[in-house]
Parts: C-alpha cells; sequence; structure tokens
C-alpha cells in the first residue's frame, strides 16, 4: 500500500495506519481557555441577582448588570454523540429576569493585538429547553485598548433549538492601526454571547466546546490535556482549598508581634499582582493560633506571591507560623489576576 | 461604611485596599482590574476609609 493523502481522511500509511486530517496549521490554536468547561475552581454553581462583572467557570465571565439567573455545570452523558469527541461538561445558563440591557457571557483574552488584522473563525454548540429564534442572541467580539482606539462588533446567532447544533462565525477581526494601548498588562479582545436590549425575555442556553481560531474554516475542536488547561486558567485565577482541618496552606514568619509574612507557591506565574479573598483560615505557631484581621502587602514574585498579614493576637517575632485551615471544609484563599 | 477601606503596612504607607463588599484585599498595580475598578470609583467622586492608625 502506498501513502495516500486525502483532505478529509488525512494520511494513511503503508501499514494502514491513519493520521487524521490536520485540525489546524496551529499548535494550541483554541484562543479560548477552557472552552471545553473542564475547570471550575470557584464552584460549579452560581446564581446570579442583579448581576456584577463575576467570574464563574474559570475564564468565563458574565457582563453587564441587572439580569438574575444562574450558570450551572451540566453533565453529558456518556457515549452521547450529538457533541463530538466526548466532553464531559458543558454550561447552562438560566437567565429569569432579563433586563432591557446588553447582558453577556464571555470570556476576555490577554492582549487586544490577539487576532488584530486577521481572518478568525468563532465555533460553538448551542441547545436551548425551548426555541430561541434567529438574530434573538449575537456573538460580539470587542477589542479594548486600555489606551485610544478599539472596536466593538456583533454578529446575530441563527435559530436555537433544543438539540444541540454547532454554529460558526468567520469575522475579520479589525486592525488596530492607529490605536494605543494603555500602559499596563490589561487589554484584552472579548468574546462574548450577547442577549442586546432589545431581548427581554427569559431563556435558557446551553454551551458546548468553544473554539475562536484564526483562518476562515471552523476545524475540529482542540482537546487540550486537563493539566495544560488548568495551568492556562490559574495563570488568571488560583483557589488554593483545605479539605480537612488543619490543612496548611503556606509557611511564614513573625516579622513583628501584629505582623506575619509568609510565602504562598503558585502553580505558575500570574498576570499581574493578584487580589486576594480566603476565609476559615489562620496561622499557628505549634498549638497556638493567630486571627488574620487583614492582608497589608501583596507582592508577586514569579510563581509565588508574598502576603504579610495583620492579625489581631500577638505574635512572636521570629516564630515560624503555618497558614491552616480551620474546619473540616470551606477553608480558602484565592487569588486573582483576571482581566 | 464606604465599599473601599485603605490598609496601611508596617511603614504607615497605603499598601493594599480592602474592598468591604466582597471581602477583597487589593495589590497597587495598575494591571489589577480589581485595582483598576477602585481607581474608577476614586475619579467617580468616591472617597475610601481611611487607614487604620
Amino acid at each position: 500500500m502506498s501513502l495516500q493523502l486525502n483532505g478529509t481522511a488525512g494520511v494513511t500509511y503503508n501499514d494502514g495506519s491513519n493520521q487524521p486530517a490536520a485540525a489546524s496549521p496551529y499548535v494550541l490554536k483554541n484562543r479560548i481557555i477552557n472552552g471545553n468547561f473542564d475547570i471550575w475552581q470557584r464552584g460549579t454553581s452560581f446564581s446570579v441577582t442583579a448581576s456584577t462583572n463575576i467570574y464563574t467557570a474559570d475564564r468565563w465571565r458574565f457582563v453587564g448588570s441587572g439580569f438574575t439567573g444562574t450558570l450551572t455545570r451540566q453533565n453529558f452523558t456518556a457515549g452521547q454523540t450529538d457533541v463530538p469527541n466526548n466532553p464531559d461538561y458543558f454550561a447552562r445558563w438560566d437567565v429569569t429576569t432579563n433586563p432591557s440591557a446588553n447582558i453577556a457571557f464571555g470570556q476576555l483574552i490577554e492582549n487586544v493585538q490577539t487576532l488584530a488584522g486577521k481572518t478568525a473563525t468563532v465555533s460553538f454548540y448551542f441547545k436551548s429547553n425551548a426555541t430561541i429564534a434567529a438574530n434573538t442572541l449575537q456573538f460580539r467580539y470587542r477589542q479594548v485598548t486600555g489606551g485610544t482606539g478599539g472596536t466593538n462588533n456583533s454578529v446575530n446567532i441563527g435559530e436555537i433549538t433544543t438539540s444541540w447544533q454547532k454554529f460558526t462565525f468567520t469575522v475579520n477581526i479589525p486592525s488596530l492601526s492607529g490605536a494605543t494601548l494603555g500602559a499596563s498588562n490589561s487589554s484584552y479582545l472579548a468574546f462574548e454571547i450577547l442577549s442586546g436590549s432589545s431581548h427581554s425575555s427569559a431563556f435558557q442556553l446551553d454551551i458546548a466546546q468553544c473554539q475562536l481560531e484564526e483562518g476562515d474554516t471552523a476545524t475540529p475542536f482542540e482537546n487540550r490535556m486537563y493539566s495544560t488547561e488548568l495551568a492556562m486558567c490559574q495563570r488568571y485565577y488560583f483557589k488554593h482549598t483545605g479539605v480537612a482541618v488543619g490543612d496548611r496552606f503556606a509557611v511564614g514568619m513573625g516579622d513583628t508581634t501584629s505582623n506575619i509574612n509568609t510565602i504562598f507557591a503558585l502553580p505558575t506565574n500570574m498576570r499581574a499582582t493578584p487580589s486576594t479573598s480566603y476565609d476559615l483560615i489562620n496561622l499557628r505557631n505549634g498549638a497556638t493560633d493567630k486571627t488574620i484581621s487583614s492582608v497589608f502587602a501583596i507582592r508577586l514574585f514569579n510563581n509565588s506571591v508574598n502576603l504579610i498579614f495583620a492579625v489581631s493576637d500577638t505574635a512572636t517575632t521570629g516564630a515560624v507560623y503555618m497558614v491552616r485551615g480551620t474546619t473540616s471544609s470551606g477553608a480558602y484563599i484565592d487569588f486573582s489576576a483576571e482581566l | 461604611m464606604a465599599k473601599y477601606k485603605l490598609i496601611n503596612n508596617q511603614n504607615g504607607d497605603v499598601d493594599t485596599i480592602h474592598d468591604q463588599e466582597n471581602s477583597l484585599f487589593i495589590p497597587i498595580d495598575p494591571a489589577n482590574t480589581d485595582y483598576q475598578e477602585y481607581l474608577e470609583w476614586v475619579a467617580e467622586g468616591n472617597e475610601p476609609e481611611p487607614a487604620d492608625e
């Protein structure tokens, strides 16, 4: 058997083995992170009341205000073939109160120069619990420079039915010629599913396998390794969660009688110095606990972050302290460098 | 209670901002979007709660 090249089947070698058609000439072609909805560090169910711009599944966030609803992780049935390549999860966006204002669910892609001046193709799988008429929802893409210039465009989405359907759109992402970028590293290309101000009905939208790639063709969804996808998410958000009383999160030392200086290891370098929140943790030396009252310094050093805690009890200068969970569940500290 | 409170470091300088509504400590980093939101809030004429002495 000779080597066979086929645009659909790919390459068939002389031993009969087959290499499927390359999905794209680009490695890591999908500019959407967590497009397969595999990573949910913040939780798997979110209730939104008069929403603000909150994050849900990793990298995915709401934009706009005034709607009420939920965003939940849903399981695909094993063996289903409506959405190919055996995805585990999809996202369900339920809007129960839809204001006469723009609301959106999407992702901010770091660096506004992403795909600028190029042809790009976006693809999603959608379904609903009731038909959503064509042109009710839009795919919106925005270039936010942080300086001057930028763009805001949208494309109507066709009828969404109660069965999974793949939707694709090929768009020309505008050039940034003439624009100036802001000084800080916070420009982005936004990729969003939009319910515009003229649409004020409640709706449910199931979303799976979102992809944005260079070129004029929607190629098969890129299934990246879980560890790769998780690391990509953790550049923007990392949640360290305890599972048992006394789980240790970090180590530190008493700087003074009121301050304890700690170092937290991060799984990857974060985009910017992160904001931090925590619950149900304290600092322990031996059997003596110190209660945290605030964080008064946050420093980012490559893949670690230095937090200095103020404590409301008297600490011992020079003593070693461990940051630990105080309960069997619910203890956490998180770090956010989202866009 | 103001939405934000300033937090001084051990030298008496403001080093973090406490978002008291969301229990979030925010670094002074122009690339941090929580800090950018704080600056917008101030630009709207709001005043943060001063740091403790």
